[in-house]
């Protein structure tokens, strides 16, 4: 056997100084610090193939995962099976400090060239372009660095907020929805039990079910819209909390990629699990309630890959009042395949059933003649309940380039199905169909289903130098989806559920053709200039089989039934001015429109659609501390003033059960951060939003509604002006037992909500929770315990002002302000397996 | 700040602090605000009057009011008006024949226009019931009674009782579904003033025709009587309540 020209060594070195030279270019383009090698392994030259004293380059693609080991190598370029085996041998015994996205490890894909050259005679220069250790070109070889994660979206401003894993996991969250109030400004309640999705305040918006912000888990949109139950409604069950490595949220519309809904904001999950392997979960504690999960997150597999399935169960909180079953299932497999090349699939359902306490009036809690967790005890009371289901496919598929190129697509198939039986206002409607018939219930029953279609391609230039001092990047990219929606809204009788009252009953086509260019303009280092313009073109049919409705004392002139298209194009520029005078401060200017479409039902014949426009206007300033421990960052701060105008605003109509415009409205606020790690144990994130929203011009008294609800100028309904919000975690060696150490963690989230104005002049009172949790793990075993609304605060989740009759007798007709209980203290044990 | 019984408030002196702050800030504006006012009622029937040559001498004289309910449009209907700017849920039996006001409650609304007024005679048809019922202080279970007696000229007094029934048209509406009213109310103190002007009513009647016509005694005059129809309108026609708003000091 001969000897072989101990190449490895050189191979490292070479790699190591591609690292070096080419982490300031990732971290420009993808802020990703490529691994470096730590040991090597010396390839061994094929036996069978001595004889043939080849010179041979094998080029392979290195999977290294966020633990600096080898998790998978593929050929890129072949030198014959027999080199190939032997380089991918090779391969795996190396190991690296594993790469970095700011501070956080992150496996990356990146390119090893392995040169096979038998000792001997030197060897002729290799004639393939493959690189050598004495090759100049393995110094520069930026291209073979590849991030196996997604691409981090650039910043847009100062309330672009990216929520890292560790304040997500800083308090214990219940659900997926419950992490959005991680972000500043954000407060999620559940007023309307399991099944229904949350209900979103963000920076001076109700945003209800997702009527303001538009959502995205894993790049599929989540928003419905003319959803029968609130326009944008999107259910986040869909999302397992621990699939969530990170979350965007984008306060404001400052980025062209940002689509219908995106009126207060968007918020991204991003789907990735870090920790490899097989995770066990479980969770037992108060009303009964059990959660099981099952995550795997194969080693070799890049982060994005795992599968993950969670059932829950619970008997709720007020004697089985809302009692609920739900679960989830999430697939996602993320491939590569080709240079620079990934394909990801994503498969996902859940699906959720529960029962609905429903509102109570406040003047009978506090008459004692209802307990805060009760239900009344009419049968129409008792009959609430939802359901809810959504399945979901998508494809995406993206190429880059190391000059910043960047083509991406994806395709994706949603199904979602909603029933909801919910009473808000007791008896207190008649019959539209049978005017005679009144007083059986307010029993609302509606149901949506809907099958969306859609997807997103785009392309981005390399960066191109315009001038000495300027360069220039351009994105354009188109985002589509049409869906065809059957909704239908009744009122039963219970407890029979007897229909006696049909009051919507539609068929809808909608679709929405979304273009958009986003472009970058960097002036130097201090300067930087990104926005572009965005049109989303949106068509409604509807068939309102109960349109030109006939009251029962009317001629019979027609047929009742309507049908209607309509169509409209919404467009705005989004852009946000970047300075960065010194690495600890970035200061940033910001101005967008964006658009909410309109409620399909609410529109008439060849009506240009009349978006909700929105215009946002930002201006903030963060300082960056100094880093904790290396990679690890150190804490930032911020202050942000905004302003948004809204054409007009949506608001929850009890009577209806669904959201009616209220006018167009005024935002103006503050925010102010504080993020970061203080050690390199400890983390924390702060933030206070104070808002003074106010409703610019309301409806005037008609006919049907002479005593509106709202005032010119008068604080908005149901927002905070003041939410503040905390989420603070320590993780720390606690000690070593057996050989091995034992970890300890705590974390808790506090939340203020200040005196929220209700319809009718009145105020909800203020609330304050706090959340919190503690475990150890040893190994792969992890116990702890958790709890919500530690201090037992008994508060109104979610009020409202609007008039009921749940007693009988001679009914009032004065607006009264209504509840939904906030959970009370809950405590869950719990308990991890890590295989 | 209202607390939930038995409920804790939220005791963060943070939470406090802020909230105060807030609110003292004035930063939640309340173009409505929540009043309530006494109402009462008042009634001008004098004992003994005369119409078309017949005396009319009254024992007893009751009627029944409530609920009642302002609205802000020019029609109360219930199909019009779902929801009040004020509201007295009580039913009030109010003695006609007493030159005191009669208490009828606390009205409890908010402020801005009143432009109509509905309300109930103490017969009630709500959203909830089969039937027209009878509130507990309807007199025998009717809007109003008059109890008297009658006598031309030289003749002797006849004995009468009048039962009249303002029954709602149907479920959910209320027995006089729209009727004037007008005031802009704001914080100021106030007191509603109910006025009464049943005389007016009775002499819808055609007593002659009664006392022509009627050999039982004491004459009954129900719902089958064309007295009965009579008195309905002018209770809710001819001179329907007024509703009154005043100053009062606090």
């Amino acid at each position: 056997m001969l000897p072989l020209r101990p190449l490895a060594p050189l191979l490292a070195a070479a790699l190591a100084l591609t690292a070096t030279t080419t982490t300031t270019v990732a971290r420009a383009q993808e802020e990703v610090v490529p691994p470096t090698v730590l040991t090597s392994s010396e390839p061994v030259y094929p036996p069978n193939q001595l004889g043939s004293g080849k010179d041979v380059l094998v080029v392979l693609a290195v999977t290294v995962d966020a633990h600096g080991h080898v998790a998978n190598a593929t050929v890129l370029e072949s030198g014959g099976v027999d080199f190939d085996r032997a380089a991918i041998n090779a391969a795996r015994l190396f190991a690296f400090t594993p790469g970095r996205r700011g501070d956080r490890t992150v496996a990356t894909k990146i390119r090893v060239p392995f040169h096979f050259v038998p000792k001997g005679p030197p060897p002729p220069p290799p004639t393939r372009s493959g690189p050598t250790a004495t090759d100049e070109r393995a110094k520069a070889p930026v291209e073979s660095v590849q991030v196996a994660g997604s691409s981090r979206a650039p910043s847009r401003g100062a309330s672009d907020f990216r929520i890292d894993s560790a304040t997500l996991r800083a308090a214990p969250h219940r659900d997926a929805s419950d992490l959005l109030s991680t972000a500043p400004g954000v407060y999620v309640a559940h007023p309307e039990g399991d099944a229904i999705a949350q209900r979103i305040y963000l920076r001076g918006f109700d945003a209800v079910h997702g009527q303001d912000i538009e959502l995205k888990s894993g790049g599929i949109p989540l928003n419905q819209g003319s959803h029968i139950h609130g326009q944008g409604y999107a259910d986040l069950s869909i999302v397992i909390p621990e699939t969530v490595r990170s979350l965007r949220v984008v306060e404001g519309v400052y980025d062209p990629h940002q689509g219908d809904f995106s009126v207060a904001g968007s918020a991204e999950f991003d789907l990735v699990v870090e920790e490899r392997g097989t995770r066990l979960g479980y969770k037992v504690g108060s009303f009964g309630t059990q959660r099981v999960l099952a995550l795997y997150a194969p080693e070799e597999a890049a982060q994005e890959t795992f599968g993950a399935a969670t059932f829950r169960s619970t008997d709720g909180f007020g004697e089985g009042l809302r009692g609920s079953t739900s679960g989830t299932g999430v697939g996602q497999i993320r491939l590569g395949v080709g240079a620079n090349t990934f394909l990801t699939l994503h498969l996902s359902a859940t699906a959720a059933r529960a029962n609905l306490a429903g509102v109570l009036r406040r003047d009978d809690v506090s008459a004692g003649r209802i307990d805060l967790y009760d239900a009344y005890a009419f049968p129409t009371a008792r009959s609430q309940s939802a359901g809810s289901t959504r399945g979901q496919l998508g494809v995406s598929l993206e190429h880059r380039d190391g000059d910043g190129r960047k083509l991406q697509g994806n395709v994706w198939l949603s199904l979602t199905g909603f029933r909801s039986r919910t009473n808000f206002t007791g008896f207190t409607q008649r019959s539209q169909i049978t005017p005679s018939w009144v007083g059986r219930g307010d029993l609302i029953e509606q149901s949506n289903d809907d099958l969306g279609l859609g997807g997103a391609f785009s392309y981005r230039t390399a960066r191109a130098r315009v001038t000495d001092f300027v360069t220039a990047q351009l994105e354009v990219g188109t985002e589509v989806r049409t869906h065809v929606i059957g909704q239908a809204q009744n009122l039963l009788q219970a407890p029979q559920n007897e229909t006696w009252d049909q009051r919507v009953d539609a068929n809808l086509r909608t679709t929405d053709v979304g273009l958009f260019a986003d472009g970058l303009l960097a002036g130097n280092k201090w300067v930087r200039l990104r926005g572009g313009v965005r049109a989303d073109l949106l068509f409604f049919d509807v068939d309102d089989k109960l349109g030109n409705f006939l009251p029962a004392f009317a001629k019979k002139t027609h047929l009742v039934g309507f049908r209607r298209t309509a169509a409209g194009i919404a467009a705005g520029p989004r852009a946000t001015l970047e300075l960065h005078p010194s690495s600890l401060v970035t200061a940033s200017v910001s101005y967008g429109e964006g658009f909410r479409s309109p409620q399909a039902r609410q529109l008439e014949e060849g009506e240009k659609a009349p978006f909700a426009k929105v215009r946002s206007f930002e201006g903030g300033v963060t300082l960056h501390g100094p880093e904790v421990g290396a990679g690890l960052g150190g804490l930032s701060a911020s202050l942000i003033a905004y302003q948004t105008n809204l054409s007009y605003d949506l608001a929850f109509d009890a009577e209806e059960g669904r959201l009616e415009r209220i006018g167009p409205t005024t935002r103006r606020g503050f925010v102010g951060t504080l993020r970061g790690k203080v050690t390199p144990w400890l983390s924390t994130s702060a933030s206070a939003t104070f808002v003074h929203a106010t409703l610019d011009s309301p409806p005037v008294p008609t006919a049907d509604d002479p005593t509106p609800a709202y005032l010119p100028n008068q604080s908005l309904p149901y927002v905070p002006p003041l939410l503040l919000r905390t989420d603070t975690s320590l993780e720390h060696r606690l000690f070593s037992l057996w050989d091995r150490d034992v970890t300890g963690r705590l974390g808790y989230g506090t939340t203020f909500l200040s005196p929220r104005p209700l319809p009718f002049g009145q105020s909800s009172a203020a609330i304050f929770l706090l959340d919190a949790q503690a475990s150890v793990r040893r190994g792969a075993l992890e116990l702890g315990i958790e709890s919500t609304n530690l201090l037992g605060a008994r508060y109104a989740e979610t009020e409202y002002a609007f008039v009921s009759n749940w007693r009988g007798g001679a009914p009032s007709l004065l607006p009264a302000r209504h509840l939904t209980a906030g959970p009370p203290r809950q405590v869950l044990f719990t308990m991890g397996l890590y295989l | 700040m209202s607390a939930l019984p038995p409920a804790r408030r939220p005791t963060s002196w943070l939470a406090l602090a802020a909230a105060g702050a807030l609110l003292g800030a004035g930063c939640i504006e309340s173009p409505q605000t929540e009043i309530s006012y006494e109402a009462e009622a008042r009634a001008s029937l004098a004992r003994t009057f005369e119409v078309d040559g017949i005396t009319v001498r009254l024992a007893r004289a009751e009627l029944a009011f409530g609920p009642l309910y302002f609205c802000a449009a020019s029609s109360g209907s219930a199909t019009l008006c779902r929801s009040a700017t004020g509201e007295l849920l009580d039913v009030t039996r109010v003695d006609l024949l007493s030159p005191s006001p009669t208490r009828l409650g606390r009205v409890r609304g908010t402020t801005g226009s009143v432009r109509s007024a509905s309300y109930d005679l103490g017969l009630h048809w709500f959203d909830t019931s089969f039937a027209v019922e009878a509130a507990a202080a309807a007199p025998e279970g009717h809007s109003l009674v008059v109890v008297g007696t009658l006598a031309r000229a030289g003749e002797a007094e006849v004995p009468f009782q009048l039962s009249v029934d303002a029954v709602p048209q149907y479920q959910g509406q209320r027995a006089v579904p729209t009727a004037e009213a007008a005031a802009e109310l704001s914080t100021t103190p106030t007191r509603l003033i109910v006025t009464f002007n049943p005389e007016v009513w009775l002499r819808q009647i055609d007593f002659d025709a009664v006392l022509r016509t009627s050999t039982s005694r004491p004459i009954v005059l129900d719902a089958k009587s064309p007295a009965h129809d009579a008195v309905l309108v002018g209770l809710k026609v001819a001179r329907p309540p007024e509703f009154r708003w005043v100053s009062s000091p606090p």
